[in-house]
Parts: structure tokens; C-alpha cells; sequence
């Protein structure tokens, strides 16, 4: 009798003991699950520095500037007119957008230690139109336009730095092999790079707990054309 | 056969009951030991990877402007009721604390052009200066 007593005591000691692990390996795999997807997020988010925030030649990113410029018609009438903006120094790479980023067809010409950037836009009467222009280069010295007319005023709103995803950082990138691109950037877990003709890394895996980052970045597109975009970055 | 005695059946009894008992305890406690020692392992992978982070994006503000910044460490002054050491040194940083006189470290690397350095303990903030030779330093201050 006694030993029937002392196996079921035994039993149920062991069966309670067991819940109780059971129990707290659960909580404890929660409390570690919220650790290491904290973890995640800070090494996606240092990735992102990396790639996109810092100027080194670990980077993927290359500073640009943007001019923004005012246009006014005061002519008095509807018409077309040939705008001319000298820059100084000799910059390269320029485009103009308008202000919805849709590229103004222009030319440029090198004129001594200036460069020329002519376009064309149409106002309407007492119209005000914003452009930008992008380049890659020294900040300016200089700019003016040039009027031959008198039709149209122009007023500098702004000249800023611009952080500018570089077509040939992202080549370089590409032509690395993944685990030095994870030494040299000192990254423990698995990462993947979507952006436009930068795609970068593997697949994760499907029951990987991912953290997904998407970041908005101005892209140079492999026509020179600078474009609004997203990045997205996968750490597991 | 003659029947074992009900004291030395009692007694023999008790002490599988006393020995299953210290096993079981013994099981527990290090099970909990090993899972503490996971749990601030854990905690100290993520206070290393923010600093890291920290360490990063005070470095990005040094290449747009040519301020001194100090960024304040976010971070708990206490991981599993031990204070922890954040260490910086050439191309990476440390933070550790010690568990039952068993130091637990976690290393990480930062490939940044800037000298690293200082220790402290927690509450501590990062502070970023540019030198008089152009080299960008990241020091760990009180």
C-alpha cells in the first residue's frame, strides 16, 4: 500500500513540476522573442545608417544638391520662353524637374569656368512656376539667370545638400560577396536590400521572424535622372 | 523470505522521496540559472546593438555639420540587477556585466573612420567632437 501511495505521490510531483516548466519556458520564450525582435529592429536600423545616412565608401548613398528656383511672369501675356541659368563652378549631371519631379528637357554647355543649363517652359499671364535643378558637384559660387527679355523674374529659393542613392555604389555593391559586405558592416544577422536595380542579399527564410524597414530615398536612375523611391530592408 | 521491516521500509522510502526531491531542485535551479544567463545574454546583445546604432547615427550627424553632439544612451542602468560596462575601443564596442562572479560580454563591430573610446556604466552618453586634424572622435562620457 505504501508504495502504491509513494509511486502516485512521485507521479503527480513530477507531472506538476513539469506544467510549471512547461509554463515559465513559455514565458521565458516570449520575454526572449521580445528581445531579439528589439534586437532586429536596431540592427535594421543600423544597416539603414550605413547605407543610406552615412558619405563613406561603405555607403550606398552620394550627397547631390537641389536648387530650388521662382519664376514669374510679368510680361503680361501667354507665352513660351527659353530660360537660361548659368552655375559656377563647372558642375555635372544637371537636370531640371519641375516641382512634381517630372524631369524639363535642358541642355548644357560648358562656357569657361561656368556651365550653361538652357530650357524651355511655358507661362501663362503673371504665372509663377518652381523648378528644381540637380546636380552632382561643389556647391555653387554662383547663379544667375540670364534674361534677354524681361518677361520673367527668377528668385533663389533655396540651394540645399541632397542625399542621392548612387547608381555606381550600388554596382559596387553588388560585386561583393554577402558575408564581406556582413563583416564589413559588423552585422550578426541575415539582411536583404530591395531597391530598384540594387537588389542585394538572400531570400528570407518563410519562418524567420523578418523585420522590414522601408525607407523613401531620391535614386539615381542608370540614365543619370534622379527619382523619388523607396528602399526596403529585410533583417532576420 | 523474511519481510523487510516497516522502519527500514519507511526509512528506505524517505530517502528516494529526500534524493528525488534534491534532484528535481537541483534541476530547477539550474535551469533557472541558464535561463537567466540566456535572458541577459539577450539583453545585452540588444543594449550592444543600440548603442551601435547610436554610435552610427551620431557619426552621420558628424559628416553633415561640424558641431559637437552628445546623444544621451537610452538604456536601462540595470540588466538583471547588475549594473553593465559599455566599453568602446578601435572599430567596435563591448558591453558586459558579471553573473555569479561569470562575466557575460558581447562584442560588436563599428567600421566607422572615427576614433572610439571611453567606459562607463549606465546612465552615460555618447559625444561626438571633430578634431583639429579632421578626425571625428566618439567618446563614451558620464
Amino acid at each position: 500500500m505504501t508504495q502504491i501511495d509513494f509511486v502516485i505521490a512521485f507521479v503527480l510531483i513530477i507531472t506538476i513540476i513539469y506544467f510549471a516548466i512547461s509554463f515559465v519556458s513559455s514565458n521565458f520564450s516570449n520575454e526572449l522573442s521580445v528581445f531579439e525582435t528589439n534586437e532586429l529592429k536596431e540592427s535594421a536600423s543600423s544597416l539603414q545608417r550605413y547605407l543610406f545616412e552615412m558619405l563613406d565608401d561603405k555607403s550606398l548613398v552620394t550627397d547631390a544638391k537641389k536648387i530650388k528656383i521662382l519664376f514669374k511672369e510679368v510680361g503680361g501675356y501667354d507665352h513660351p520662353e527659353q530660360m537660361n541659368i548659368s552655375i559656377e563652378p563647372l558642375v555635372n549631371k544637371v537636370h531640371v524637374y519641375d516641382n512634381f519631379m517630372n524631369e524639363i528637357s535642358s541642355e548644357s554647355s560648358i562656357i569657361g569656368n561656368k556651365i550653361l543649363v538652357s530650357f524651355w517652359l511655358g507661362f501663362s499671364r503673371n504665372e509663377e512656376k518652381r523648378i528644381n535643378i540637380f546636380y552632382f558637384g561643389d556647391p555653387t559660387t554662383h547663379i544667375e539667370y540670364l534674361s534677354f527679355n524681361n518677361n520673367i523674374t527668377s528668385r533663389i529659393l533655396s540651394e540645399e545638400k541632397i542625399i542621392v542613392v548612387s547608381k555606381e555604389k550600388c554596382s559596387k555593391l553588388k560585386s561583393l560577396e554577402y558575408e564581406d559586405v556582413k563583416n564589413m558592416f559588423g552585422f550578426d544577422h541575415q539582411f536583404k536590400i530591395n531597391l530598384t536595380d540594387c537588389n542585394y542579399g538572400p531570400e528570407p527564410p518563410e519562418a524567420a521572424n523578418v523585420i522590414v524597414k522601408s525607407i523613401p530615398l531620391l535614386i539615381e536612375n542608370p540614365n543619370e535622372l534622379i527619382s523619388s523611391g523607396n528602399a526596403k530592408i529585410m533583417v532576420w | 523470505m523474511k519481510a523487510i521491516s516497516p522502519i527500514l521500509s519507511h526509512t528506505i522510502l524517505l530517502a528516494v522521496g529526500l534524493a528525488a526531491i534534491t534532484l528535481i531542485l537541483i534541476s530547477v535551479s539550474n535551469f533557472s540559472a541558464d535561463m537567466e544567463k540566456i535572458s541577459i545574454t539577450s539583453q545585452l546583445s540588444y543594449a550592444a546593438e543600440f548603442v551601435k546604432g547610436e554610435i552610427l547615427r551620431i557619426y552621420s550627424l558628424a559628416n553633415q555639420s561640424k558641431t559637437t553632439n552628445k546623444v544621451k544612451l537610452s538604456l536601462p542602468e540595470r540588466i538583471g540587477n547588475e549594473p553593465y560596462t559599455i566599453e568602446l575601443y578601435q572599430n567596435g564596442l563591448k558591453v558586459g556585466t558579471s553573473l555569479r562572479n561569470e562575466v557575460l560580454e558581447i562584442n560588436k563591430k563599428v567600421n566607422i573612420s572615427a576614433i572610439l573610446n571611453g567606459t562607463s556604466t549606465l546612465p552615460a552618453s555618447l559625444m561626438q567632437q571633430k578634431l583639429e586634424n579632421g578626425d571625428i572622435l566618439i567618446s563614451l562620457v558620464d
